[in-house]
């Protein structure tokens, strides 16, 4: 008889008590939260994110939950929709590196929306948002890689799963409640990856959120549901993966958490570059005036240049999948965040000088999060650096002060705004109501808006 | 991973297409099915409009929704477009008793209604209401068509997942969506697919073409307003095909658009409940003559593979599990002598007698049978035996419903919503495309008052 994953994964999300998590997996989940708030309130301006806002206000309904760095108050499955597309907009969110989900764009704003509509608690919040993650998490170790291999974009259909576990939680719902919400929100598990490069790419933890949400509020009220989805007969399992495996999905439940294994980019392009950028900003200092360099090398895992292998960018998107913008504004700037990324920075006479310098040598002997770089000054000097694991790589994680560092340079200049939202969310356990979490995002989004870089 | 499509250009070639035969009159026939399959599903959803599963989504939509003047059909409410067309998409099916195309199990009539009155209920003419619906069903049957049947083998409720397509194609076309902004929106809904097959027996399945109507209307809104989807979402690598169906055929889904119409291949039921329990109950009421008050010993059903795979449940819960069986089907065709929704009311389902004959059915596997095909083979207490051979289902194909039949039909569905209104209904319907708008056929299938 098949594992019954869908009630076990219901009951994980349903029965624990608020506030009940490890230390370390609260901490994940914090870092995640904070993360993601700082993100969605920086992206609240985004094009993508206006437009969705825009459809989401034409359908109006009542203001109950809001949307992330606006006064814009929502019905709470369109504030989720928002806030999971404005997280995942900019492509810097969490990621879990085994299965490549984003946990947190499709849960952190179901949770969100349900929680500040509710009025409850920061520790239910956070324990709504960490079982929630878990499911998606443990749903898709359960189904990847095949599911993703087929072409699903993971963030989507999983992000169902975690969206209506959080949501059915927030709400009250019992075991059986919570299943069928998982069965409503489960058969509309979607995503395509050949979205990658469109706006819809966003839109798909945004909809997970929305869905998961409406699954929740349709359970409560009675909708009947397959309580079985994962590993029903033609349930999600079935349909959508070659080899679905339920014993991962619901073993050591509770006990061993996915939700830890959460990585944190430090960058807001791919990660297969980081390890590129670590070294340029490790020897940013050594080198001194750009002028002086005469030529990098930088010998990197062959997936590198498949994915990363622009050799001119002229928009902001394309520097992101060009190794060479990345290894040049990380030795300008010492740094690769948002405003790395805009339009006026790929274009810029000095990055783009610096980028033609750039030799990117593929070598099998280096790992993904490995790169070897050396520096030719005009003086014949020669500076070499190794980076063994990039930053924010399982084997290396973010530290909590690099996702302060991070948050503020989300907005250049935006301490102490930052600051606060960090300080806020760190301590979202304490908080009675999310009020002052919802306060200090809209104050870091108000901040200075994110500066070109000289 | 499945190889990529041969048809890069699908999506903008089907958007080429659709845009053609918007600009242009429908052919005769074509139109007069189009309103045939319109007055069906109104019909069915006007049907279910109390159904709990729909009071319950309304429910939802007045404490979570907008300000709407979207109607649905057989209640008061209006709705904003996004609910509405939920609401509407879930009554149309939640009776299983809405349109179908056999070849893909497709049941077009739903999404595309509630796609239409999501946000076509002002400012759009008739004619272009209706050459809109059409073309919506016929987009949906050619995406189905271009993944069948492995696509529904595999698990997926189809009705969701090429219904998605063609409500954003209705929507679109409701909106006068440019080129380029159409196959956003086409793009947008290919990510926004829903439906496994799981779900059937609970009001999931009939949710599936509700959401997928208001997702299509979602991906068009968002389309209008510049909101970006892949070039080639339907054709392209990691696309609609490929992930969907790793058999797809895109040609089937471009070949002759705009001269060969699919949906004059929908079909009306006679009958709630699965398409493939039909040809059971038509040879069950048949044998029912020859069987007087003797009593019945056994029965066998020989039918295609669809047939087990999808209504062999011998003791079905209530009357939407029901719907999907076939010694259900059979048991109430046999005792009632009729099969309407009293046959799968809850309480009929939970009937011991039934019950006791339900048990008594055995399904066969024949593979020489079609799907719209069966042999009831009876044996009587007496040891007489009777075999029944439905060669077409009635409302199949070969043996469509006539004009009266579906009239009748019609009528047991609206006159207990809406005392007195199928005449005006059907002269509404046959009407649509020559009046200004939508107006009079929403005044008729729209009773007046306040909420209840």
């Amino acid at each position: 008889m098949r594992v019954p994953a869908t009630r076990r994964l219901a009951a994980f999300a349903a029965g624990r008590d608020a506030g009940d998590l490890p230390e370390e997996t609260a901490r994940a989940g914090r870092r995640a939260v904070a993360n993601a708030i700082a993100l969605a309130a920086a992206a609240s301006s985004h094009p993508a994110v206006t437009r969705v806002l825009d459809v989401a206000s034409a359908l109006g309904g009542p203001q109950q939950a809001t949307v992330l760095g606006t006064d814009v108050r929502l019905p709470m499955q369109w504030a989720a929709l928002v806030n999971g597309m404005a997280i995942h907009v900019e492509d810097f969110d969490d990621t879990h590196l085994q299965t490549v989900i984003h946990p947190a764009a499709p849960v952190v704003p179901a949770a969100l929306a349900v929680a500040e509509a509710k009025a409850l608690s920061g520790a239910q919040f956070l324990t709504a948002v960490v079982v929630g993650m878990e499911v998606a998490l443990r749903v898709g170790v359960g189904v990847c890689p095949g599911h993703f291999d087929r072409g699903w974009h993971v963030t989507g259909t999983t992000g169902h799963f975690g969206a209506a576990a959080a949501a059915s939680r927030l709400l009250g719902l019992d075991a059986g409640a919570t299943a069928r919400a998982m069965g409503i929100a489960g058969t509309q598990a979607a995503g395509l990856q050949v979205a990658l490069g469109s706006m819809t790419k966003a839109f798909h933890p945004g909809k997970a959120a929305a869905d998961g949400v409406e699954a929740a509020l349709l359970a409560a009220r009675g909708f009947t549901g397959p309580t079985d989805v994962l590993e029903g007969h033609r349930g999600f399992g079935e349909v959508t993966a070659p080899a679905p495996d339920y014993l991962a999905m619901v073993d050591d439940l509770g006990e061993r958490w996915e939700t830890e294994r959460n990585a944190f980019k430090p960058y807001a392009c791919g990660i297969v570059s980081h390890p590129a950028i670590d070294a340029a900003i490790a020897l940013r200092d050594a080198v001194g005036p750009v002028e002086r360099v005469a030529r990098i090398d930088v010998r990197v895992h062959p997936v590198v240049l498949d994915v990363m292998g622009v050799k001119a960018p002229e928009r902001g998107l394309e520097g992101k999948f060009s190794v060479f913008h990345c290894v040049a504004v990380g030795l300008l700037d010492g740094a690769a965040s948002l405003a790395q990324y805009s339009d006026e920075r790929v274009r810029d006479p000095a990055v783009r000088r610096l980028r033609d310098l750039v030799h990117a040598q593929p070598d099998g002997a280096i790992a993904k999060d490995e790169a070897r770089m050396s520096v030719q000054l005009t003086d014949g000097t020669r500076l070499e650096h190794h980076v063994a694991h990039a930053t924010g790589s399982e084997s290396r994680p973010l530290t909590d002060g690099e996702l302060r560092d991070k948050v503020a340079l989300l907005h250049a200049g935006a301490e102490p705004a930052a600051g606060d939202l960090m300080d806020v969310v760190m301590g979202v356990d304490e908080l009675p109501r999310l009020d002052e979490l919802l306060a200090a995002a809209r104050s870091f989004s108000l901040a200075k808006p994110p500066a070109t870089a000289a | 991973m499945a190889v990529a499509s041969q048809a890069p250009g699908a999506t903008a070639a089907l958007v080429a297409g659709v845009l053609d035969m918007g600009a242009t009159p429908l052919p005769p026939v074509v139109r007069a099915h189009a309103k045939r399959i319109l007055l069906n599903v109104l019909a069915t959803t006007i049907g279910a409009s109390r159904h709990p599963s729909v009071e319950i989504l309304v429910g939802l939509a007045r404490e979570q929704g907008g300000d709407g003047v979207a109607p649905i059909p057989g209640r008061c409410e209006r709705l904003d477009p996004y609910y509405a067309a939920m609401v509407t998409g879930l009554a149309s099916h939640i009776d299983d008793f809405d349109d179908t195309h056999l070849q893909t199990v497709i049941h077009p009539g739903g999404p595309a209604l509630a796609a239409l009155f999501g946000l076509g209920s002002e400012g759009v003419t008739g004619r272009r209401a209706l050459r809109a619906f059409a073309i919506g069903c016929e987009v949906e049957l050619r995406v189905g068509l271009a993944v069948s049947p492995w696509h529904y083998d595999a698990g997926w409720h189809i009705t969701g997942t090429c219904g998605v397509i063609g409500a954003a194609v209705v929507a679109g076309l409701v909106l006068g969506l440019e080129p380029e902004a159409l196959t956003h929106a086409i793009g947008i809904a290919a990510s926004e697919t829903l439906g496994l097959r799981v779900a059937h027996g609970t009001m999931v399945k009939a949710a599936h073409p509700g959401k997928a109507a208001a997702n299509g209307i979602l991906a068009a809104m968002l389309a209008e307003r510049g909101f970006t989807a892949a070039p080639d979402a339907l054709g392209g690598p990691r696309g609609f095909f490929d992930v969907l169906s790793p058999r797809a055929d895109p040609d089937r889904l471009l070949t002759d658009l705009g001269t060969s119409w699919h949906m004059l291949e929908d079909t009306m039921k006679p009958y709630p409940g699965g398409v493939v329990t039909h040809p059971f109950i038509d040879a069950a009421l048949a044998a029912r003559g020859r069987i007087g008050d003797r009593g019945i010993a056994g029965v066998t059903a020989r039918c295609h593979r669809l047939v087990l795979e999808l209504t062999s449940d011998p003791s079905p819960s209530d009357g939407l599990h029901a719907r999907l069986s076939t010694p259900h089907a059979v048991a109430v065709a046999l005792t009632d002598g009729t099969v309407g929704l009293g046959q799968y009311a809850d309480r009929r389902v939970a009937d011991p007698a039934i019950a006791r004959l339900r048990e008594k059915v055995a399904l066969r596997r024949d593979d020489t049978l079609r799907a719209d095909e069966g042999v009831l083979e009876l044996v009587l207490d007496d040891g007489e035996h009777i075999v029944e051979h439905v060669t077409h289902a009635r409302g199949s194909l070969e043996r469509p419903l006539e004009d009266r039949e579906l009239l009748a039909k019609v009528q047991a569905l609206v006159e207990p919503v809406l005392p007195g209104c199928t005449e005006a209904l059907y002269a509404e319907v046959e009407n649509v495309d020559r009046v200004p708008g939508l107006a009079g056929l929403i005044g008729v299938v729209t009773p007046s008052g306040r909420p209840r």
